[in-house]
């Protein structure tokens, strides 16, 4: 299956031993499929420049234009595919093909291979740098990202020219698994066709089509997997799990048995777990712990109702920042907290300022003036509140857009990374500000807004009893407080493993947040990734917390747990697990405890 | 030839957008003229609509159009329809 052409590449490449890697994504849809991808659409960095004798102009010159007939063919063939009243799409896929025969595009194209002695795909890229020079002068943000709909039409222009044809290759031997960047309501058309196992994306989609279809679809799909075009190549055998949001990269043979193990697992077990999705999240003896959902598009909506999740814990809302190149501003942020809220009124909606920093996010946040800082110490450095505190006018769109959204549901505020009081403090005066603003606008908010803070710096957590005197509630982030506490980079393979939630030290972080929080009188939520391990849950739901956030698809592997236990049960386990003296004594403590009292439970893997 | 100069001002919520300026090229095309904007001095064809979308028209926009041709006069009202018929869907484009 693997292309002619491709192969000595392929072989290259099969010949490196490649050591298994499990790369984190965003559930997209759920299953579990193992296969060989095929990779769409290789980025523009690939392109090849090369120079032409004189006498070989005019042939370059109409092997483009035969490529811009072949790529109008195409768009007319997809766009007959589209029937009934799909006026809209039908119109834009029109003004894609009028597009490729803009003269920006061919007339340019001609006139530089000509002009500069180049090869047709260098000249076509030219001619696209040209028209993002003119593009970007636009002011206005929903014209200036049509250029995407430009790039579009020179990506399906560069894939006629390839020696491939047509980058979507069809007539697989076997089914495959699909992975791109991203994909266009045209990519699917053509998927529906041909043999495919799954979908996986690097980009979390602002219109996530992937996610939709491949729901509409039942297939697997895994979107927002960073880099994975360039990790993954044609050919490789990869496993997809839409279920928790993972890919594979080189799997051994029992890793292969093992996620076909867990696949059937979950197919049988989901049909337990259906019903509880409707049922109340609380223990047998009436203890209610609200179970929401972490999510960062809003796309994952239908996930959070489909699981039945209480609410959302965690909305990061890095999502509006990062999908385009200019920064969003206040409306286009309001309209998508006001969807969310909306769509879960009265249950609450929780959404994080902007995290931003500390990696690459900072890099890519359009504009702001720290974009070219050198950290030597990401983790440690400008990145999150502290970044918008930085950059006051970003940070205040934001507010801006959260307190108006506030005004048509129940929404929350969350501030990551506060480790000072004056930091909280500052934070309050600016909201205090925009609050007044508003009230001078005449713009409605909820001036009783709920403002809390995650506790994920070891400074928190030792001084939450003072922090909680001037928040509404707490979320405990895990995944930063156990970096912090433990000083372990987890992205750093030779100390990952040491990476522990189970740590006896971050177990007593979490009881010592907790306490202090409920001192005060203020809920206490946690956020990270471990809420959503039922393997981890039990000692959490014990050490009183009351709110457990986590992947939507959890929920209810998590509430069923709940549902068979009594607080009693639950606090006395805490209590034991706190005295453990280490991660690996804590964890044989559970396992035991979950084998004794639900019953056999499928391995995490 | 038959020469008209008018102006139009963009009612579209979303300005002139690929659909828009989809819509407008096509309605161009269907009449007996060719049509030019004078942006800042310079004279720009309809037919590119690249060269459309890079204006950055957005709603409010008042566009200085000239039309040569047979059909000059009739495209006026062509045109303004398309600059003030509001988006049908909820598709983003």
């Amino acid at each position: 299956m693997v292309q002619g052409g491709q192969e000595t590449e392929q072989d290259k490449r099969l010949a490196e031993d490649r050591e298994p890697e499990t790369l984190y994504g965003i559930s997209g849809s759920p299953g579990i499929v193992v296969g060989r991808a095929v990779v769409l659409r290789p980025r523009s960095d690939d392109l090849v420049r090369y120079q032409l004798k004189e006498n070989a102009i005019q042939e370059e010159q109409g092997r483009f234009q035969r490529a811009v007939d072949r790529a109008e063919q195409e768009l007319q063939k997809l766009r007959n595919k589209f029937k009934g009243d799909l006026s809209d799409t039908l119109t834009i896929m029109d003004s894609h093909i009028r597009m490729l025969r803009d003269p920006m595009i061919l007339k340019q194209t001609s006139h530089l291979i000509e002009q500069k002695q180049i090869n047709a795909e260098w000249a076509l890229s030219q001619a696209l740098f040209l028209v993002k020079r003119k593009f970007d002068h636009i002011g206005d943000d929903y014209i200036r990202d049509r250029f995407t709909d430009v790039e579009y039409v020179v990506k399906l222009l560069l894939e006629q020219l390839s020696d491939h044809g047509q980058q979507f290759p069809t007539g697989f031997a076997e089914p495959v698994i699909v992975v791109s960047e991203d994909f266009t309501p045209a990519d699917t058309v053509r998927m529906q066709s041909e043999k495919v196992l799954g979908f996986l994306t690097e980009k979390g989609g602002v219109t996530s089509h992937t996610a939709i279809v491949a729901r509409s679809l039942g297939l697997a799909a895994v979107v927002g997997v960073e880099n994975i075009t360039q990790l993954c190549r044609t050919g490789d055998t990869i496993i997809l799990d839409g279920y928790d949001g993972r890919v594979c990269l080189a799997p051994t043979m029992d890793q292969q048995k093992l996620y076909q193990e867990y696949n059937r697992q979950h197919r049988a077990f989901s049909d337990e777990l259906r019903w509880y999705i409707h049922l109340a999240s609380e223990t047998l003896d009436g203890l209610q712990v609200r179970l929401s959902a972490n999510i960062e598009i809003p796309d994952e909506m239908e996930g959070v109702i489909y699981y039945g999740a209480d609410g959302i814990g965690l909305f990061r809302s890095e999502f509006g920042y990062f999908q385009q190149h200019f920064l969003p501003n206040e409306e286009d942020l309001l309209n998508i907290y006001r969807d969310l809220v909306i769509a879960l009124d009265p249950q609450p909606v929780t959404i994080r300022t902007l995290d931003a920093g500390g990696d690459k996010l900072a890099n890519q946040l359009p504009g702001n003036r720290f974009k070219n800082l050198h950290e030597r110490n990401p983790a440690l450095g400008l990145r999150s509140i502290r970044l918008s505190l930085c950059e006051q006018s970003l940070f205040i769109t934001q507010l801006r857009a959260l307190l108006r959204a506030s005004a048509f549901g129940r929404l929350r505020i969350l501030l990551p990374l506060v480790s000072l009081l004056s930091e909280l403090k500052q934070v309050q005066e600016i909201i205090g500000q925009v609050m007044v603003d508003l009230v001078s606008e005449g713009i409605p908010f909820d001036p009783d807004i709920e403002i809390g803070i995650m506790v994920e710096v070891p400074s928190a957590v030792t001084m939450a009893d003072v922090l909680a005197a001037e928040v509404d509630f707490f979320s405990i982030g895990t995944n930063d407080l156990i970096q912090y506490s433990l000083a372990i980079d987890r992205g750093n393979e030779y100390v990952a493993k040491m990476y522990d939630p189970l740590h006896p030290a971050v177990l007593r972080m979490i009881s010592r947040t907790v306490e202090a929080g409920h001192a005060q009188g203020i809920e206490v939520a946690l956020c990270g990734e471990m809420a959503g391990d039922v393997s981890m849950a039990p000692v959490l739901l014990g050490l009183g917390l009351d709110e457990l956030s986590m992947r939507p698809s959890a929920i209810p592997h998590v509430k069923r747990l709940l549902r068979h236990s009594t607080s009693r049960r639950l606090n006395r386990l805490a209590k034991q697990a706190l005295s453990c003296k280490d991660g690996q004594e804590t964890r044989e403590f559970l396992e035991k405890y979950i084998a004794d009292n639900y019953g056999t439970w499928r391995k995490r893997l | 030839m038959k020469t008209v100069s008018w102006e139009s001002t963009v009612t579209n919520p979303n300005g002139l957008h690929c659909r828009v300026a989809e819509r407008l090229i096509k309605i161009i095309d269907e009449h007996e003229a060719s049509v030019q904007i004078i942006d800042q001095g310079q004279r720009i064809d309809c037919d590119s609509i690249l060269e459309l979308l890079s204006l950055g028209l957005v709603q409010g926009s008042r566009i200085q159009f000239t039309a040569q041709g047979t059909d000059a006069e009739q495209i006026i009202a062509a045109v303004d329809q398309v600059l003030s018929t509001p988006d049908q869907g909820v598709l983003q484009d």
